[in-house]
């Protein structure tokens, strides 16, 4: 009985190892899906198509003798997500957000960048706006994380990150933190000043805000000047109706080239989303 | 005796009640430490990552922080609902605009992009709304985009008020629409 059992154990193994396509080979992320995993990562990959650069499904397309570099991305992430355990309506919840963000459709968002200084190099091809509140926890993690990204990570020199003040009314001293950001904006300090007051999120007060300045290279009674200007506040309300008029309706909200982005609200997922932005731009979807 | 010492005589019901509970108690912590014991070495070399005992960070869940506010329906500058006598108008437009030119009975709650409304003034206008026996509240503002009239009208659903209305275009659009 149990050597008729094993026999069978094995006779699937082998099954399952010459059915597993070539084209994992060409996904890391696929390669390393062995048993259970590996079959629900193939079963998703033969029915999912990618929304752009090819017509078969994601499997198809990694065997073809040219295989676009957005299947072979789409495959990882589908693999990586087998791998966390998602299911697979997650998957496909997921993949299809990640269409819409990507797939140029609707009206871009009007966004004034005019004296928003960027994060990252400006020459880089693919702008990434952010509409935050200053005092949005969320904001508070996924910034500083996508600043590290633009400036020194994967993201260096392909994506520039620019962020527009959206203070959400209902938290408290938003006006006051997003007043701070503008003032560190017109004092040319604006992403030391952002990342100090993000990384101590918990210990705002309105007050800390001057030795916070301070910090970030800034004259703090200039900078407490420069705040209580009419001009900030002026601009303050600019960005926040910019966010209303774009249909902001929570933060943090992200524009990819204009585009809405409606993926998924992760740093990694966002880079992987960015760098095949990148990769469109740049002509180099196609290995 | 017996009583003082809260001891059950041997061979009694209760001695035997009292040395079977003993005995139970002491098989459920050996079967939970053996458990627990069981669950620490499966974790450690059977599990393929093994859950940390202590979380290395502590647990979070972050989500997106929303505009807070309700629904609000847009109504034409000649709707009849606006002029209506059973409606409550709302002018969300500054105090001196508002001098300057409003709708008859309109009450002025100005609208600020960054500042909420003050809880007591909407809680004033909606007194005022029931005691006037009002069936909808029309809110009019700069008629811009965005709509002060229209964000307002927002906040005011959000804060449970209903049919909440505002009107496209604001008063402009009313002013334009006013004249023969």
């Amino acid at each position: 009985m149990l050597v008729k059992r094993a026999r069978g154990l094995w006779v699937i193994a082998m099954l399952s190892m010459s059915t597993a396509p070539t084209a994992f080979a060409k996904t890391p992320a696929c390669k390393s899906l062995k048993g259970a995993k590996g079959d629900a990562a193939q079963k998703l990959l033969a029915a999912l198509h990618p929304y752009a650069c090819c017509d078969g499904t994601i499997a198809e397309c990694l065997k073809a003798p040219k295989v676009c570099r957005l299947v072979v991305r789409l495959a990882d992430n589908v693999c990586r997500r087998v791998d966390k355990g998602q299911s697979e309506k997650e998957i496909r919840r997921v993949l299809s957000r990640r269409a819409r963000s990507m797939v140029a459709a609707g009206k871009r968002a009007s966004i004034d960048l005019k004296d928003v200084p960027p994060a990252g190099d400006e020459n880089s091809p693919v702008t990434l706006v952010e509409v935050a509140c200053a005092r949005c926890p969320f904001c508070a993690k996924i910034t500083p994380a996508l600043h590290k990204q633009v400036v020194s990570g994967r993201l260096k020199g392909k994506v520039k990150l620019y962020f527009r003040s959206f203070p959400i009314r209902d938290h408290k001293y938003s006006k006051e933190a997003g007043l701070g950001f503008v003032a560190a904006r017109r004092m040319g300090k604006f992403w030391p000043f952002l990342l100090h007051a993000y990384e101590h999120f918990d210990a705002f007060s309105p007050e800390k805000q001057r030795p916070w300045a301070r910090f970030a290279g800034m004259d703090c009674k200039r900078f407490a000047e420069v705040m209580s200007d009419d001009g900030t506040r002026k601009l303050l309300v600019a960005s926040k109706k910019e966010g209303l008029r774009n249909r902001v309706k929570a933060t943090p909200t992200f524009f990819i080239d204009g585009q809405r982005y409606v993926g998924e609200l992760k740093v990694e997922e966002l880079v992987d989303v960015l760098e095949e932005a990148y990769e469109r731009k740049k002509g180099l979807l196609f290995r | 005796m017996r009583e003082l010492m809260g001891k059950p005589e041997e061979g009694t019901c209760e001695a035997r009640l009292s040395d079977g509970l003993g005995k139970v108690i002491i098989d459920a912590l050996v079967i939970t430490l053996l458990c627990a014991l069981a669950a620490v070495v499966v974790n450690r070399w059977g599990h393929p990552k093994g859950i940390p005992l202590v979380a290395p960070k502590a647990y979070e869940i972050l989500v997106p922080c929303p505009e807070p506010g309700g629904v609000v329906t847009a109504l034409g500058p000649g709707d009849a609902r606006i002029a209506a006598k059973d409606t409550f108008r709302v002018d969300a437009r500054e105090a001196g605009v508002f001098k300057a030119w409003h709708l008859s009975t309109a009450m002025n709650v100005t609208y600020d992009y960054l500042d909420p409304t003050p809880k007591d003034l909407i809680k004033r206008l909606a007194q005022r709304a029931a005691s006037s026996r009002a069936q909808q509240v029309v809110v009019y503002g700069d008629g811009e985009d965005p709509d002060t009239g229209e964000q307002l009208g927002k906040e005011l659903s959000g804060h449970g008020i209903k049919n909440v209305f505002f009107v496209r275009g604001g008063a402009p659009a009313l002013r334009k629409a006013a004249r023969p």
